[in-house]
């Protein structure tokens, strides 16, 4: 009787998980095997896929352009999670702090605000911005007799012009984060603290810090994983110019899959990609896991 | 019962007559003024037509093409289609399109200029029905001409023949009247590939190689273009900007001189400038040659040919062709000879100082794989212009560009 009864249960839970499975296994799991089996091919969407071994492996690694997308990306991630990491940290302990109680939920829609736009609204904002004849930005610069900056002109500034764009626009998502990260901090061990005769400074960088870890992890991962897959910034922004000086990875995958034809070409680099965000979240996992033991002892 | 039954056969009968109307499905990516044009068209289409329904939908400019690639893998494209000349090869050569020879009018056919309709062939046949064409044009502030003294004895302003003189007016422009810049032009597509086009075409090069029937380059040729395009800003007449920024000077008498497609002319009249356009300056002893692409009507094909749906949307497009007087509204050149020699076409405003520019355009080579080549183009004329690739280097690198796409 018992053990037809967990049977049963077994059976229903089976069945409860049975749509989402369904879904998963159609719209994810086929056409995720179906792109890793096109890294073996060469299809240009209309035809028939012909099968060419590890030609795509091959082209991938003697391709420049492959190997200057993949380092732009990861200079776009350098350019943009530790300026999001600290300053969002910054923000959420302003946000957070007695003395400005009154300002705190101007300082937290003030930052959250532009997340709630879309890509293209920012993008085009920042454009006008950046535009050398007519922008603010260089209206502010030449008042102050500085140089003006063709910030998405200029090899060397585009992709940093790209970044500050960017860190603007994701900024309040790890704001809310930290704040509620900070929230779970009790507030005991302050008094504790303080009782001891322990500075702000000291607070911060024994108590509040080294607590905050498990949002630190989440949002240096997460953060690494979106910057990896930056595209419509510089899709919109700069086209991927000046001289392809701002290419990323997916930008690449997208021109040469949709523009040029070459679908398995772009799921070959696609492949790489995901590897790369697979170790990312590996990493995260382990530290999210290990984290949480700490926290438990 | 017998009313009931009476009652559904006429609902039946109602019925056919409905769907009796063949339905057409047009998907465009025009906005704004060139979106209105199209959308009257197709009003007036579907009035006068009671027997097929033109329906219009609108996709994103820079999305169709990857639309439509995937509908017709999906089985399921639109009946029409707008698509740029240069990329009917693209699509063609990849079995994407309706063959359009048996059903296109032959009087049709034999009105237009002949650069453009060779190029909608691909392989002998025919895939698309170009209704325009739109070529990259010189602008000119007669304003500013005039207050830097650049005129003639009838005080009219002086227009610059070759490009030798086009620098020379507007260095003395740019000194006389202290402008910042006095040449807007786009550094991306306008430049890299437009300009390039041209240049190098009134240098006598060509993209087209007849004996292979592949994409060519002349190596001094380009090298000779990117010192040329090189030089337009070593010489400090133009700066590099971004297009929204090269029509905004020009619009607002912040610079002499402007390179643009025609597409601009629905709404520069509008604005009050003293302004001309004619055509490009060109290399001593040459013709004006310039760059040009077209947007044509392409029918997907469908995974069950239906040949009174093919036969009617090839109605309409023809239709729309014949039409195209009114879609030069949009600034767009006809490329029928009967419409490009109509009173209702040259009554629109300065269109007789461009319209001969149709017999000089370049269109792409009708070969697989331009669209790489083109794309490549606006990233070394970037390049050249930005100190990162010597002129000589960036024409070796177009060739090998060239020769893997040709390769693949």
């Amino acid at each position: 009787m018992i053990i037809h009864s967990k049977r049963r249960r077994t059976l229903l839970a089976y069945l409860l998980f049975l749509p989402f499975a369904i879904l998963l296994i159609i719209f994810k799991l086929i056409p995720f095997a179906n792109s890793v089996r096109m890294v073996f091919y060469k299809w240009d969407i209309l035809g028939t896929p012909q099968f060419i071994g590890l030609a795509n492996f091959r082209r991938m690694f003697s391709d420049k352009v492959f190997v200057s997308s993949l380092w732009h990306t990861f200079y776009f991630v350098i350019l943009t999670v530790p300026p999001i990491m600290v300053l969002s940290f910054l923000v959420a302990v302003l946000a957070n702090s007695k003395i400005y109680t009154q300002a705190k939920g101007f300082i937290r829609s003030a930052f959250y605000l532009p997340y709630t736009l879309t890509i293209s609204v920012v993008c085009l904002t920042w454009t006008l911005l950046y535009n050398p004849y007519f922008g603010l930005i260089s209206k502010a610069t030449k008042s102050l007799g500085l140089k003006t900056i063709n910030w998405l002109v200029d090899p060397t500034w585009a992709m940093p012009a790209v970044a500050i764009t960017t860190v603007w626009w994701t900024i309040g998502f790890c704001v809310i984060l930290y704040i509620a990260g900070l929230q779970q901090i009790p507030a005991s061990y302050y008094e504790a603290a303080e009782l001891d005769g322990a500075t702000d400074f000291k607070k911060m960088i024994f108590i509040t810090i080294p607590l905050l870890k498990r949002v630190h992890v989440l949002v240096i991962v997460t953060q690494i994983i979106a910057s990896l897959q930056i595209f419509g910034q510089v899709y919109i922004m700069t086209a991927g110019g000046p001289a392809g000086k701002t290419r990323t990875i997916m930008q690449y995958i997208y021109e040469q899959g949709f523009r040029y034809f070459r679908m398995g070409y772009a799921q070959t680099m696609a492949f790489i990609l995901f590897l790369i965000m697979l170790v990312f979240s590996y990493l995260q996992l382990r530290l999210m896991t290990s984290s949480s033991k700490e926290e438990l002892i | 019962m017998k009313k009931l039954l009476l009652v559904l056969l006429i609902a039946a009968l109602l019925s056919v007559s409905v769907t009796a109307k063949t339905k057409i499905t047009v998907w465009t990516f025009f906005g704004g003024g060139e979106g209105f044009i199209v959308t009257d068209l197709i009003k007036k289409f579907n009035a006068e037509n009671p027997d097929i329904e033109v329906v219009e939908q609108i996709v994103e400019w820079g999305e169709l093409y990857n639309k439509l690639t995937t509908a017709v893998v999906a089985g399921d494209p639109p009946d029409v289609s707008v698509m740029h000349l240069a990329l009917v090869p693209d699509f063609a050569s990849r079995g994407a399109l309706t063959a359009l020879d048996k059903y296109a009018s032959k009087d049709l056919i034999a009105d237009y200029v002949p650069p453009i309709i060779s190029k909608a062939y691909f392989a002998g046949k025919l895939y698309a029905i170009p209704f325009d064409t739109h070529p990259l044009v010189f602008y000119y502030n007669k304003k500013l001409l005039k207050q830097a003294g650049l005129v003639d004895q009838n005080g009219q302003p002086l227009v610059p023949k070759t490009w030798d003189e086009m620098i020379e007016y507007a260095k003395t422009v740019k000194s006389k009247l202290g402008l910042e810049t006095a040449l807007s032009v786009e550094l991306g597509p306008m430049i890299g590939e437009r300009l390039f086009v041209a240049y190098y075409t009134q240098l006598g090069g060509e993209f087209y190689d007849q004996k292979t029937n592949t994409i060519k380059l002349d190596i001094e040729k380009a090298k000779k273009t990117y010192e040329f395009i090189k030089n337009l800003y070593d010489s400090n007449i133009t700066k590099s900007m971004d297009y929204p920024t090269a029509e905004s000077l020009f619009q607002n008498d912040q610079t002499v001189f402007h390179l643009n497609g025609v597409w601009v002319m629905a709404v520069y009249p509008t604005l009050g400038l003293e302004f001309g356009v004619t055509s490009l300056p060109s290399v001593a002893g040459s013709k004006p040659y310039t760059w040009a692409d077209s947007h044509t009507w392409v029918i997907p094909k469908q995974a069950k040919e239906d040949p009174n749906k093919i036969k009617a949307a090839v109605k309409f497009i023809e239709w729309f062709a014949r039409h195209s007087a009114d879609w030069a509204n949009a600034g767009h050149l006809p490329v029928l000879n009967s419409v490009l020699k109509s009173g209702e076409f040259l009554q629109l405003p300065m269109r007789k100082d461009y319209a001969d520019v149709a017999n000089y355009v370049v269109p792409a080579p009708s070969v697989k794989g331009w669209l790489e080549v083109r794309i490549k183009m606006w990233e070394l004329g970037q390049a050249v212009i930005l100190g990162q690739a010597k002129p000589e280097d960036a024409a070796k690198q177009l060739q090998q560009v060239i020769k893997d796409v040709l390769a693949d």
